[in-house]
């Protein structure tokens, strides 16, 4: 499994998705994160050449036409993906950084 | 499902890289059909296949431009070193020299004009005369 170079906020809401249900499509995730397709398609491209996830066509043959395709983490994906939605959301937690100093108070 | 949307959805796949091409249809397709469903307008997701489309496209070309250069540098250094070991082939055929066999490096002589005219027949007296022979007069770092 290769590192991503970057983790956006983003990606990191498509991992969150991806590890809140087994089997998710693209449109559920789309709808769950909020995000426009434009975002999450090449995401989940990304995830998947960086084998993160792994992808495979609905296996139900209730609904006719084109098949969903169904995105899951791998174990080292999912292990990963908890690993970077840790890291990303102490940064951005306001907790997390430093108190500004007060304006006027001592050298 | 709407006209535009299928259009665009169309080139989507269309630009899609090659290998990809069939299985991103039907996912788009899929998507487009339950977009509805999932309180999706169809354009909006047939723009997003567009975007992911252009995005993979731009890279499997940045990929192909990167694989193209190295190809190109590689010929280039081969051309460069044929030329190099030509060029020196033809220098020593030229000169005289003979370049590996002994231990003895070649020497480096100024040669004055006259004897440069007398021995060689040239009458550039920057010319080095390069040979195995020790020098015989005026060596480096003597007046």
């Amino acid at each position: 499994m290769d590192s991503l170079p970057r983790i956006t906020g983003a990606t990191v809401d498509v991992l969150e998705a991806l590890l809140a249900s087994r089997d998710q499509w693209g449109l559920l995730i789309i709808k769950e994160t909020g995000r426009p397709p434009g975002t999450v398609y090449p995401i989940l491209d990304r995830l998947e050449s960086a084998g993160w996830v792994t992808s495979a066509w609905e296996s139900s043959s209730e609904r006719p036409g084109p098949r969903r395709r169904f995105y899951a983490l791998t174990a080292d994906g999912r292990a990963a993906a908890v690993d970077a939605s840790r890291k990303f959301r102490a940064k951005a937690s306001p907790s997390a950084r430093t108190a500004p100093r007060p304006v006027g108070l001592g050298t | 499902m709407s006209r535009p949307g299928h259009l665009i959805l169309k080139i989507a796949v269309l630009l899609s890289p090659v290998e990809l091409r069939e299985r991103k249809r039907e996912e788009y397709l899929a998507d487009f059909r339950d977009a509805a469903l999932c309180g999706i307008p169809e354009r909006q997701v047939a723009c997003g296949a567009l975007g992911a489309s252009l995005r993979a496209r731009t890279k499997a070309v940045q990929r192909g431009l990167a694989a193209t250069e190295s190809t190109e540098r590689k010929k280039h250094m081969k051309a460069a070193l044929s030329s190099l070991g030509a060029a020196a082939l033809l220098a020593a055929a030229g000169l005289g020299v003979s370049l590996p066999a002994t231990s003895a490096s070649p020497s480096v002589t100024h040669l004055t004009n006259d004897e440069m005219q007398k021995n060689v027949g040239w009458t550039d007296i920057s010319t080095l005369n390069i040979s195995n022979e020790p020098a015989t007069s005026m060596p480096i770092g003597q007046p």
